[in-house]
This record gives C-alpha cells, sequence and structure tokens, in this order.
C-alpha cells in the first residue's frame, strides 16, 4: 500500500514536469507569434489553454468536487 | 439514528472540513478573477488594437520566471505530500526566489525603462495598474510562501495535513494564470 | 479607563484613529523629505486605509490568524466557549447569532443615519431656491443618502442571513467563523470612513460618483470611495461565507430541494456579491488612482473615456438591486406558507427562479447608460434583456399569489408586512418596463419617476420584508413577543407614507422634475407636490420610530415567547427561544416536506431524543 502511494507521488512528480514542458513551449510559440504580428485569436486560444493545464493540473480543480478527502 | 450520528461526525473530520476549505478558496479565487477581469476589460476598452511601447525582452524573462515558479511550486506540494521535507523546502525557497525576481523585474525594471509614466494617457494608466494590481497579488504571495516556509522548515506540516501549503500553491498558481492572460493583453496583442 | 477598552468596538475605534494619524504622519513626512508639494489627498487616503487596517488590529480580528501564520495552535471556532452575556455584542465574537445580532445594529443605525440625511434634504426641497443647505451640500446628503443606506440594506441582509440561514439548515454556526466575524467588523471601519467624508469637504457627484466630476471635486469622495471598497468587501466575504454554509453545512439529509427556500434566496443573492462587487471596487479603486496618481482611466483630455466607468460601475451596481430585493423576496416567500397555512406554490419554481434573477441580472447593465452616449447598438439588446428579469420575478408573483388563494390567512404584523411588500413590490415592478424600454426611458430618464420607481422596488424587495422578518424572528432572538398594537401602527403609517411619497415621486417625474436638483422653478408648479412627498417622508419616518420604540419596549416588558409562536414547521422554531448557545441539542433529521402546511408528512425535521417544543407549548 505505502509503495504504491509512493509510485502515485512519483508519478505526480513526472506530471508536474511534463506540464511544465508543455507551458514552457506554448509560451515560446506565443512569444513567436506574439512578434510576428499573428491574430490575437491566436494568443488568447493559447492562454485559455495554458489557463487550463494550470487550473487541472496544478491547483487541481477536480478536488473541489471529490467528496473524499485527502491531500 | 445511528448513520444519522455518524453523519453529522463525518461532517467534523479533517477531510470534510478540507473540502470546505478548499471550496472556500476556490470561491475567493472567482471572486479575485473579476477584479482582474475588469483590468482586461479596461486594457481592450480604451486601448483597443494599440498596445504599449514595453521591452519584449523583460517580458519574456519575466514570463518564464513566473512559469517556473509556478512548476517549483507544484513540485513543493508534490513533495510534502510524500513526506519529503526537504525537498518541499528546497522547492519553497526556489519559488519563493523566483516570486522576488519576478517583482524586481516588473516593478524594479520594467517600470523604470517604461517610455511613459502612469500619469501619460491611458496606455500608462492601464499599464502601471494592471502590473501593478498582479504585483501586489504576487506580493502576498510571497508573503504566503514565506510563511508555509518558516512553518515547513519547524516540521508543522505533514503527508496528511498540509492545507497551508496547498492554500498557498493554489494562490500562487492563481496568480500565474493572471499573468498568462496579462502577459500576451499587455505585450503580444495588437500593435505599437 | 481600562474598563472602556474591555469593549472591542471601542478599542477599535480608538485603533482607527491612531492608524490614521500614523498614515497620515506617514505620508506628510515622506512628501516633506522628497521635498515634492504637501498634498493633504494622499496623506488622507492612506490614513484612511491605515485606519481600518488599525481598527481590525486594535479589535483583534487578525489575532487569531497572525497567530496561525506564526504556526501556533488555534482552536477549532465550534470548540471556543464564549462567555454569555450582553458584552460580546460590542466584540469580537465567533458566533453567528452574535453577529447576526450586530449585523442588525450597524444596519438599523445606518438605517435612521441616512433617512435623517435624507429628511435633511427633503426639507430643503420645500420652497424653491435655497433655504439652508449649500448646494455642495445638498449633493453630499443625496450622496450619502444613497450608499449609507445601500450599506445598510447589505448589513441588513447579512443580519438576516447570519442568524438565520445556519439555523435554517440545521448548522451549528457558518462554514468559516473566523472569516465571518472578520467580514462584520470591516464593514465598520468603512461605514465610518464613508461618513468622514462629510468632514473633508463632501463630494457632489451623488452616490454614483460618475468622472470626470469626480475626478474633480473636492477630496470628500475619496473617503467616499474607501469605504464603499471596505463595506464592499465585508460583502463580498460575506457572501463567500454563506455559500460555503449553504453548500457544506447542511445537516445530512436536507437535500438542497428540501431546503427552506430563504436559503436559495441567500444563496442567488450571494453568488451575485461574492463576483459582481469586485467590478464597484474595481471602479472606484481606478478613480481613486486617477485622482492620486493623475493615471488617465477616464478624463477625456488625458486619454481616458468615462463611459468605461459607467459599465464597470453598473456591472455590480445593477446586479446589487437584486442582491437587496432577493433575500427579501425570500422572506416573503419563507413567511407566506406559516401565514396562510398552506404549501408554497411550485418550490422549485420559485427556487430556481431566484437563481434566474441572479443570472439575467448580470446581463442587464447597460440600461442605466442608454441616455450617457454609450455604443448605439447595445441599447436594443440591453432592453431585451432587462425585460426578461419580469420573467422569472413574475415565477414568484405568481407563486405567492396562488399560496395566498384560498389560504386560511391569519393577519399578524409579520403578514401585513409581507402583504405590504407584495403590493409595493408590485408598484415598483409595474413601473419598470417604461424606464427598460429605450424609447420611454430617454423621457423619464434622470427625473423623479426614477426615484420613485427605484424606491417602489427598495421599499417592497427589502424594507418590508426586512421588517416583517424583524417582527418575525425577533422571539427567536430575544425570547419576547414584540407588540402587535405598535406594529400595525407602524405598518399603517409606513404603508400610507411610502404610497404616497412614490407615487407623488413618480408624478411629479413625469411632469418634468429632475432628480438630484437642490432648486427648482416655482412656475413649473412643483411645490405642492414636494411638500407632500416630503410629509410623506416624514411620516415614513415616524413610523421607523414606531419601531425603534417597539423593539426597545418589547425587548425589555414583551411578552415572553413560549415555543413554537407562530406554529410554524421550520426548525428554529422547534427549539427554545432564545436561541440556545449551540443551536441545536442534537443533530436535525429531515422527515418531511418544509412547507406541506396541509397534511401529507406530519413534521419537517425531527430532533431525536429532544422534546419538541411546539408541542410542549401548545
Amino acid at each position: 500500500m505505502e509503495t504504491s502511494h509512493d509510485q502515485e507521488k512519483k508519478m505526480e512528480l513526472r506530471r508536474g514536469v511534463l506540464v511544465f514542458v508543455v507551458l514552457a513551449v506554448l509560451t515560446v510559440i506565443e512569444y513567436f507569434l506574439g512578434t510576428h504580428g499573428a491574430p490575437g485569436i491566436f494568443l488568447w486560444l493559447i492562454a485559455l489553454l495554458k489557463a487550463g493545464l494550470v487550473i487541472w493540473f496544478y491547483m487541481h480543480i477536480q478536488r473541489a468536487f471529490r467528496e473524499e478527502g485527502g491531500h | 439514528m445511528a448513520t444519522q450520528t455518524s453523519a453529522v461526525e463525518h461532517m467534523h473530520s479533517y477531510a470534510y472540513k478540507l473540502r470546505t476549505s478548499r471550496i472556500g478558496l476556490w470561491l475567493f479565487i472567482l471572486s479575485d478573477s473579476f477584479v482582474f477581469a475588469g483590468l482586461l476589460v479596461t486594457r481592450f476598452y480604451l486601448l483597443g488594437g494599440h498596445r504599449p511601447e514595453l521591452e519584449q525582452m523583460v517580458g519574456v524573462i519575466v514570463t518564464s520566471v513566473l512559469l517556473i515558479s509556478s512548476f517549483f511550486m507544484n513540485r513543493a506540494e508534490v513533495e510534502i505530500s510524500r513526506g519529503n521535507r526537504k525537498g518541499f523546502i528546497t522547492s519553497t525557497a526556489i519559488t519563493m526566489a523566483l516570486g522576488i525576481a519576478f517583482l524586481i523585474g516588473v516593478v524594479g525594471v520594467e517600470w523604470q525603462i517604461a517610455p511613459f509614466g502612469p500619469a501619460d494617457g491611458a496606455q500608462g494608466a492601464v499599464f502601471y495598474m494592471m502590473t501593478g494590481m498582479h504585483a501586489f497579488h504576487v506580493l502576498t504571495g510571497v508573503v504566503f510562501l514565506g510563511i508555509i516556509l518558516r512553518n515547513g522548515l519547524r516540521g508543522h506540516y505533514s503527508p496528511e495535513r498540509h492545507w497551508a501549503v496547498e492554500a498557498a500553491a493554489n494562490y500562487w498558481h492563481f496568480v500565474d494564470v493572471v499573468w498568462i492572460f496579462y502577459y500576451p493583453a499587455l505585450y503580444l496583442i495588437g500593435t505599437l | 479607563m481600562r474598563k472602556i477598552f474591555q469593549y472591542g468596538l471601542v478599542r477599535g475605534i480608538f485603533g482607527q484613529i491612531l492608524g490614521m494619524a500614523l498614515g497620515y504622519g506617514l505620508v506628510t513626512v515622506l512628501q516633506l523629505l522628497s521635498g515634492a508639494r504637501l498634498r493633504a489627498e494622499p496623506a488622507w487616503v492612506v490614513g484612511g486605509a491605515f485606519g481600518a487596517i488599525g481598527f481590525l488590529i486594535a479589535l483583534g480580528a487578525f489575532t487569531d490568524w497572525f497567530r496561525m501564520a506564526k504556526g501556533e495552535n488555534v482552536p477549532e471556532p465550534e470548540e471556543i466557549e464564549e462567555p454569555q452575556g450582553g458584552k460580546r455584542y460590542w466584540g469580537l465574537s465567533y458566533d453567528h447569532k452574535v453577529i447576526g445580532v450586530q449585523y442588525g445594529f450597524l444596519s438599523l443605525f445606518l438605517l435612521v443615519l441616512g433617512g435623517l440625511f435624507g429628511l435633511i434634504f427633503r426639507t430643503e426641497l420645500l420652497a424653491p431656491q435655497l433655504q439652508f443647505l449649500s448646494f455642495n451640500l445638498f449633493n453630499t446628503l443625496i450622496g450619502l443618502h444613497g450608499m449609507v443606506l445601500i450599506a445598510s440594506i447589505l448589513m441588513g441582509i447579512a443580519a438576516i442571513s447570519n442568524y438565520i440561514i445556519p439555523l435554517l439548515i440545521g448548522a451549528r454556526d457558518m462554514a468559516f467563523p473566523r472569516l465571518n466575524a472578520f467580514s462584520f467588523w470591516v464593514a465598520v471601519p468603512g461605514a465610518l470612513i464613508l461618513v468622514w467624508s462629510l468632514a473633508l469637504g463632501g463630494f457632489e457627484t451623488g452616490w454614483t460618483g460618475y468622472p470626470p466630476l469626480s475626478i474633480r471635486g473636492p477630496m470628500g469622495v475619496q473617503m467616499f470611495f474607501l469605504g464603499v471598497w471596505l463595506v464592499g468587501w465585508s460583502s463580498i466575504l460575506g457572501a463567500l461565507n454563506l455559500i460555503a454554509t449553504i453548500l457544506r453545512m447542511r445537516t445530512p439529509g436536507m437535500s438542497m430541494f428540501r431546503m427552506p427556500i430563504l436559503a436559495w434566496s441567500v444563496l442567488a443573492t450571494s453568488i451575485i456579491a461574492l463576483t459582481a462587487t469586485q467590478l464597484i471596487g474595481l471602479s472606484f479603486q481606478l478613480v481613486l488612482f486617477e485622482r492620486l496618481l493623475g493615471m488617465g482611466f477616464f478624463e477625456p483630455s488625458n486619454g481616458g473615456n468615462p463611459i468605461l466607468f459607467q459599465h464597470l460601475f453598473w456591472f455590480y451596481s445593477h446586479p446589487a438591486v437584486y442582491i437587496f430585493v432577493l433575500p427579501g423576496l425570500g422572506v416573503i416567500s419563507e413567511l407566506l406558507p406559516v401565514f396562510v397555512r398552506k404549501p408554497l406554490f411550485g418550490y422549485k419554481w420559485v427556487a430556481m427562479s431566484s437563481l434566474g434573477i441572479a443570472l439575467v441580472g448580470f446581463l442587464v447593465w447597460a440600461h442605466h447608460m442608454f441616455a450617457a452616449g454609450m455604443e448605439e447598438y447595445l441599447r436594443v439588446p440591453f432592453m431585451y434583456s432587462t425585460l426578461l428579469v419580469a420573467v422569472p420575478t413574475g415565477v414568484k408573483f405568481f407563486s405567492w399569489t396562488a399560496t395566498i388563494w384560498q389560504g386560511n390567512i391569519r393577519l399578524r404584523v409579520p403578514m401585513l408586512f409581507i402583504l405590504g411588500s407584495i403590493i409595493i413590490f408590485l408598484l415598483g415592478g409595474i413601473t419598470g418596463p417604461m424606464l427598460g424600454t429605450v424609447s420611454t426611458d430617454l423621457h423619464l430618464t434622470d427625473t423623479y419617476y426614477v426615484v420613485g420607481h427605484f424606491h417602489a422596488t427598495m421599499f417592497g424587495g427589502y424594507i418590508f420584508p426586512f421588517f416583517a422578518a424583524l417582527y418575525y424572528w425577533f422571539p427567536k432572538i430575544t425570547g419576547r413577543q414584540m407588540s402587535e398594537k405598535l406594529g400595525q401602527w407602524q405598518f399603517w403609517l409606513l404603508f400610507i407614507g411610502f404610497m404616497v411619497m412614490s407615487l407623488g415621486q413618480m408624478r411629479i417625474g413625469m411632469l418634468g422634475m429632475r432628480r438630484r436638483i437642490a432648486d427648482y422653478d416655482p412656475a413649473m408648479g412643483f411645490q405642492i407636490p414636494n411638500i407632500i412627498i416630503t410629509l410623506a417622508g416624514f411620516m415614513v419616518a415616524i413610523s421607523v420610530l414606531i419601531l425603534f420604540i417597539n423593539l426597545y419596549r418589547s425587548a425589555r416588558f414583551g411578552k415572553v415567547a413560549v415555543g413554537n409562536v407562530w406554529q410554524s414547521r421550520s426548525p428554529e422554531w422547534q427549539i427554545p427561544s432564545p436561541t440556545p448557545q449551540h443551536n441545536y441539542p442534537v443533530p436535525l433529521r429531515v422527515v418531511g416536506e418544509p412547507y406541506d402546511y396541509a397534511g401529507g408528512s406530519e413534521q419537517y425535521v425531527e430532533l431525536d431524543g429532544a422534546a419538541p417544543a411546539a408541542h410542549a407549548a401548545d
């Protein structure tokens, strides 16, 4: 039991890295698009995607809807 | 009758209260995001397709700093929840340092080199108010981080009980989410 | 001297004065050191902000949070045994019942204050030209009349929700008791700062604080902004707490659709208050900074746009009227079944109509700006969304009439106020479409017709239900009943006085009398109607005076309330009055429908083991 909990946490660490990499790539794309005069709509879409990633994976909004507690 | 009593006891448990606190924090974040949304509306209402004259390099650096800080913030929370106190302390300290670096980048650099002051027309008003309001939130976030760092060093948090860490982390990520919208709105969208 | 500092309120005011002096001094010293021109305005603004913090620190509202931040253990709020007695009402308490009563006191105090401001300028309007006020003071008084009474209303609905909601849902307290105490106490320095604007030269803008006038006027407007901002935070945090309480603290087994209907209204109100209030705070904050730093948000000569302020401002200030009336409409729906002995008609529809009003309310703000020169294509969509509000509101009216229909009406004082509020809210409702429709609004905008319409919605949607709630729950709070005779006097004076006042205002407005004007042309024939309106206003004031006499006398000598005084099915009447310290001795068990007065289910809630107070008394 202890090990499965440990493994889950290790996976969370890895997921944190993965999400960060995606966010970083998106930011680079955003910067490139923005400095090359791309239409604003693309920047809005990227911003929404980034915000969604942070809210889901870093802020864990789903926890607020989960009945069983614990961290 | 017995089920009623146990259901009431459940309402006094840590897990139940934890979720109530989570909902409370999310409600606060919802409320606060209306302030930031109002400022975003102000920016597009007053400036429209025009964007303020800002140093792109500073913008992309502070944005990266805040993004990296969010990564370490998440790491700190996962570390405490798996009982690695040392990892938690390190990650929190890095987050805090990056937060301070962000503040220096915005207030100490961008505010000084911007070719306009707060009283110079709509772009000055919009730029200083948006970054100022956001910087104020970063500052309060740094204060919260300082609190959990200090209490973490004294060993106050355990994998089972660390609501303060989770709250500070969520607040920090929220401040990051705000910047995710503010960075393109100020630096990238529109023409000079 | 030391004894007086045991009262939290006294400590707080002392702390506020100290903080204000500190902030004022700090800014002045900084200005002197930097060699800048000495300006009193930033010093007063910072002084005001420091004063509010000083109040809260001296009161002790931060003490527990500081201790938590230092990592010390603080007790769970429900484990704290507060000393009983009257003194705790004057200081920090975490008990929702104490906080509810504190809100009530503050609300009534502000009601008197705002009413007095109204009487003063109504007296000035008895005759054309200026009698005893200056133009500036007249404008300050109309602005403060508006905002002080808005604060009073916010405190009043917080009083009802704080005291009653945890009782209705069978909770021991609110979800976050410390935050609850903070939300109340932050409003006290806020109200003081709001009134302090009188001392700093007042302000000329009325309660809306429109720029560019508010950018140029005397600096009293800064205190007005700061005070509203603090009261706004009180409202936001109170709403946050109420939402969390209603979602999380219901007794097990009470599903959302078995809650007493008032809880639904308060939930809907709180959703608006939680979110929209930030926008009035923001808009006032922007003007505050524009004045201090010359930022060009709203001043057209500096690149700003005053219409933007109106958008931000009305995004709160229109939904705000739904914040004010929804709890009142909830009180009507809550009390009607008790006094007509019939189930509430269409419970689910009434519950959903509250949410419907709240959601549609977010989409109607620009109908305040039809004549403001805003983007023309916005007019028609906002006209339709405005008229759409009539649909969920109509649901409530049909529910009330169907509930009263063939009911066994008991005309006790709360019921009188309920009937009065239905009639007056109807008057306010049917005078609204003329203002929501662009073509007619262009003629009626900025006239006394608007004043009459608005006061009808406020009296029907808040004042009358608030008084009904006061008469209804007074025995629960004090253990004594209020005098029916004085209550009837109050009701008839208020009802007749208000009707004359409001209809008089509407009529004079249709004839062309502008609102917010200190002087009028005698040739227009406005003097006689103005005299009538003012006299009716005094009638309203006398009725409130009777209420205070009644409150005082009944609290001391009133008939002792034994058991279930109104024969209600609601849980709070199944326990003794005044409410015991920890509300219910044992957890509530929901066994029936809340309003099933016609039969069917015997009871709504059951208290295991405890003898129901109702039947012991009958």
